[in-house]
């Protein structure tokens, strides 16, 4: 245990001294951020609201002193509209009752503001309001760009640890770990033990940036199913580059694999979809998406752990034949 | 007491092995010595012998118990500075013996103290990347030696040392075989063998050309000589005489007018050269 503790402690001096690791870690909350400049420009327009044509004239003469109105022909013209990827409530009469629609994923205290936006703006307290919610329909574009910044946030915890490893490697230092009584277990352990901090470190302040923190214990359970995603990534980058600049090549392939796999799901017919079910590449994405959508993902989690142990063990055997580490002893 | 009995190793599997039937025992408290050019194979049977190539043939045993069985506690008694000195180039000296003595479960030295051992107190708190090659080697040696081990490898511990350096590890490496140590030292610094191996092996071609202790080689291969320098005609000339010709010796000294006498005894370096036809440093 105590060899584990000074390996992590030893792996954050590493880290935090090597210039490009930092950047590599802070990458995807800057991606975030960039993120949020994009998408807000379409959800922080001026208060809207959708009617349709059922709300008297009256009552949208009152709502029109409040907010911009937009009208639509029906009820189900008005469900599409307030699940569109802008932030827009929907009013609508119903057996005579004023009904508040918004969308599910929105995020917390929204729809109560447009209630009380509405109730001021009718100026009847009186009036009983029901609010109705329907299901999230995010644009493709919204849940890939979110989809990637949180792989990508796991991703750089795997390789932040991957990059130290091939330096490990580089040096031969790795050997004289090898010759002490560290155990390959203990190794792995402690990489993969602190590419998950990084990976929660990681998921959290892009959930927090994109003002996702409704969402942000499945961005951590997230993290830690990805557990062993983590390990092959590291692994991998350990195993194929022997020095710096092929670490550099190895992540041109990894990078695209581990970020592209999932999100090329969505362009993939559904009869071809099984083929996706062995990668916990594609479980990641499918998780993310659930996640967004306001949907419980622990199917796609369990399948992270499931899948993602099946290609860590290969990888630890390459690794070890690579490396020339001691898998027992 | 360490045992390597018959051992063999083929890097490609082809039939071509990089070392052959290589035997020898090396006693607590008694330094071994195993000298060859480089690419004879010294670091090949090193590595072997602790753990980082898997043993193919042969046996390699510890006090009996053979290096395929050693189990994790094993790796507490053991400390290998290797030729390349690889260490934690971003952590400071203090930091890489420190980080280092945290993975054995066994009694370690004050890593501040080792760093004065091998003379890098004062660079104590720099980064490893600020070291010459020289303080690297250093900073090497000391983590083999920040675990008390019992069985030393050491792959060239002299070499880009100035010479005032060097002696101190040496002194260092007696004292680890003073402490009953049993130390495995790979080198073609012929000087660091001779002036300290208990026993030494001629490495060639990935076979032992020869093995005793340098004093019985020197006696077997060499030839003790005195060198005579004389003048003659006001010339400096010089004659050496095998030291068991002593007559020869005398007669000649009282027909010349002899500036210098030297005794001179072979090297090992003449002797690797006599045993395998090659230059040593080759």
């Amino acid at each position: 245990m105590k060899s584990i503790i000074m390996t992590i402690v030893r792996e954050f001096k590493l880290i935090f001294r090597d210039g490009i690791t930092i950047y590599l870690t802070i990458s995807p909350a800057v991606l975030a951020l960039i993120f949020i400049f994009i998408f807000s420009s379409v959800q922080e327009s001026d208060i809207a609201l959708a009617v349709d044509k059922s709300l008297p004239q009256d009552l949208v003469a009152k709502l029109e002193s409040v907010a911009d109105i937009e009208f639509v022909d029906n009820l189900e013209s008005l469900k599409e509209r307030v699940s569109g990827a802008d932030s827009i409530a929907g009013v609508t009469m119903q057996d005579g009752t004023v009904s508040l629609l918004v969308e599910g994923n929105e995020a917390q205290g929204f729809a109560e503001s447009r209630q009380n936006l509405v109730s001021a703006a009718l100026g009847t307290e009186s009036i009983q309001y029901t609010t109705e919610t329907v299901e999230g329909q995010n644009s493709l574009a919204y849940t890939i760009s979110m989809a990637c910044i949180f792989l990508l946030a796991l991703f750089i915890g795997g390789s932040s640890l991957g990059l130290s490893g091939v330096n490990e490697r580089e040096s031969g230092v790795i050997h004289a770990v090898s010759v002490s009584p560290m155990t390959l277990g203990s190794y792995a352990v402690s990489k993969i033990i602190l590419s998950l901090l990084f990976g929660i470190i990681g998921v959290s302040a892009c959930a927090l940036i994109m003002g996702r923190v409704d969402a942000l214990p499945q961005f951590l359970l997230l993290a830690l199913c990805s557990v062993f995603v983590s390990g092959m990534i590291i692994f991998l980058i350990i195993g194929f580059a022997g020095n710096q600049i092929a670490a550099v090549g190895v992540l041109k392939i990894v990078m695209p694999l581990f970020l592209v796999v999932g999100i090329s799901s969505v362009f993939i017919s559904e009869k071809w979809l099984f083929l996706y079910y062995a990668f916990p590449m594609y479980w990641q994405y499918a998780a993310i998406d659930t996640v967004i959508s306001s949907r419980e993902p622990t199917f796609q989690f369990l399948m992270i752990l499931v899948t993602g142990f099946a290609w860590f063990i290969p990888v630890m055997i390459v690794f070890t034949k690579k490396v020339k580490m001691k898998a027992w002893r | 007491m360490i045992t390597v009995n018959s051992v063999y190793h083929d890097y490609e599997g082809k039939g071509y092995y990089a070392v052959s039937d290589i035997s020898f025992s090396i006693e607590g408290g008694k330094i071994f010595g195993f000298l060859g050019p480089s690419g004879a194979g010294k670091s090949t049977v090193q590595n072997i012998m602790t753990g980082l190539i898997p043993l193919q043939r042969g046996e390699i045993l510890y006090n009996g118990q053979s290096v395929k069985a050693l189990k994790t506690k094993f790796f507490n008694q053991i400390g290998v500075s290797f030729e390349q000195p690889n260490v934690y180039a971003k952590l400071t000296g203090y930091e890489n013996l420190k980080y280092f003595a945290a993975l054995f479960s066994v009694p370690t030295h004050d890593p501040m103290k080792l760093l004065d051992r091998v003379g890098l107190r004062e660079s104590a708190h720099k980064k490893a990347s600020e070291y010459s090659k020289g303080m690297r080697q250093r900073l090497t040696l000391a983590r083999a030696l920040i675990n008390k081990p019992k069985y030393l490898f050491l792959d060239e511990p002299t070499s880009g040392l100035d010479p005032s350096t060097a002696a101190s590890v040496r002194e260092l490496i007696r004292e680890q075989r003073d402490g009953g140590a049993a130390v495995f030292l790979t080198t073609h610094n012929m000087e660091l063998a001779d002036s300290l191996c208990d026993t030494v092996a001629f490495l060639y071609g990935g076979k032992i050309a020869a093995m005793d202790s340098p004093e019985v080689l020197k006696l077997e291969y060499g030839k003790r000589l005195v060198t005579v320098t004389y003048d003659e005609a006001g010339n400096e000339c010089s004659k050496s005489f095998d030291m068991s010709d002593r007559k020869a010796l005398a007669e000649f000294l009282v027909d010349v007018n002899p500036i210098k006498i030297h005794s001179q005894e072979a090297t090992l370096e003449e002797i690797f050269l006599r045993v395998t036809g090659k230059e040593l440093k080759s």
